[in-house]
């Protein structure tokens, strides 16, 4: 029987989890800041 | 709020594909993302390793810490019961306190095992170095929200707002995905056969990817399967297996 190729099976590499958590960071950073529900509209400095 | 609880969900589910690596001494790297992806929603690398590696190794069977079998075939007990994972990061944020005292006060860390890391094996936790590995990391998170607890008391709104109730909100995301990507019910053997039986691909859609399976974590058959596999390549893994046709000649008694 044919098996998975062995270069898909392989754990993550650290350095591109990294950048997909800087990633998700961004992404959060990204709706407070452009989204209608930026905290500037609600909690005004 | 639900756009960023998506994505601390995507942190969890980030954190989750560290857990898998091989163990090794944590790297700068790996405590960096600790940093960005563990401790900010509430658990560590090692606490997660701990109670997630034995689902793995004890799916379905009466220890896999994440088997709830009064679920079974009902929709509303599934849905009663994913309203307990409202309380699932207060929960975890209090293990980081929990773990904090264990790691000093041996008689604390039964407890701190049994009920904060589902061991369900009914051994002496005591002498675990694993179970002492966890408490010890547990003092950077608490660290971690005690800084969160001054932010918290400089902005209560905002940080009620923007990432408290999301942080809520994206355990209970985490804990309906648990339940959706496994059948409830216990099974009785360790076997590839049982992985087919009890665990689901599930919302692959991009309304998935935004919220309940972030990063393909949705494709949990495959995950089971190759659990050291990049979550990456699961798709790519998933479209092999169905070109083969190996599912069907499995699922077939």
């Amino acid at each position: 029987m044919q098996s998975v190729p062995q270069e898909w099976v392989q754990p993550a590499n650290v350095c591109n989890l990294l950048l997909v958590a800087v990633l998700d960071w961004a992404a959060i950073a990204g709706v407070l800041v452009l989204t209608p529900f930026a905290p500037r509209y609600f909690y005004p400095a | 709020m639900i756009l960023i609880a998506g994505r601390l969900h995507a942190l969890g589910v980030v954190l989750h594909d560290v857990v898998h690596m091989p163990p090794a001494q944590k790297s700068p790297t790996i405590r960096l993302i600790e940093l960005l992806a563990g401790y900010p929603i509430g658990t560590t690398v090692e606490a997660m390793r701990y109670h997630h590696l034995r689902h793995h190794c004890d799916l379905g069977l009466h220890n896999d810490p994440y088997l709830k079998t009064c679920v079974g075939e009902s929709r509303l007990r599934f849905w009663i019961m994913t309203l307990r994972y409202f309380l699932l990061v207060p929960l975890w944020v209090l293990r980081g306190v929990i773990g904090a005292v264990a790691a000093y006060l041996p008689g604390l860390r039964g407890v701190y095992g049994r009920i904060f890391l589902q061991d369900l094996s009914g051994e002496d936790l005591t002498p675990s170095r694993e179970l002492l590995a966890c408490a010890c990391e547990d003092r950077w998170q608490t660290l971690f929200y005690v800084c969160v607890g001054f932010a918290v008391a400089l902005r209560p709104a905002w940080m009620t707002a923007y990432y408290l109730l999301p942080l809520v909100v994206a355990g209970y995301l985490a804990g309906v995905r648990l339940l959706f990507e496994h059948v409830q019910k216990p099974s009785t053997e360790r076997s590839r056969r049982a992985i087919l039986h009890f665990t689901r691909n599930h919302h692959l859609g991009w309304m998935g990817k935004l919220l309940l399976t972030p990063h393909n974590v949705g494709y949990h058959l495959i995950h089971h399967l190759h659990p050291q596999a990049s979550l990456g390549n699961l798709p790519k893994i998933q479209e092999w297996y169905e070109r083969s046709g190996t599912f069907q000649s499995e699922m077939t008694p």
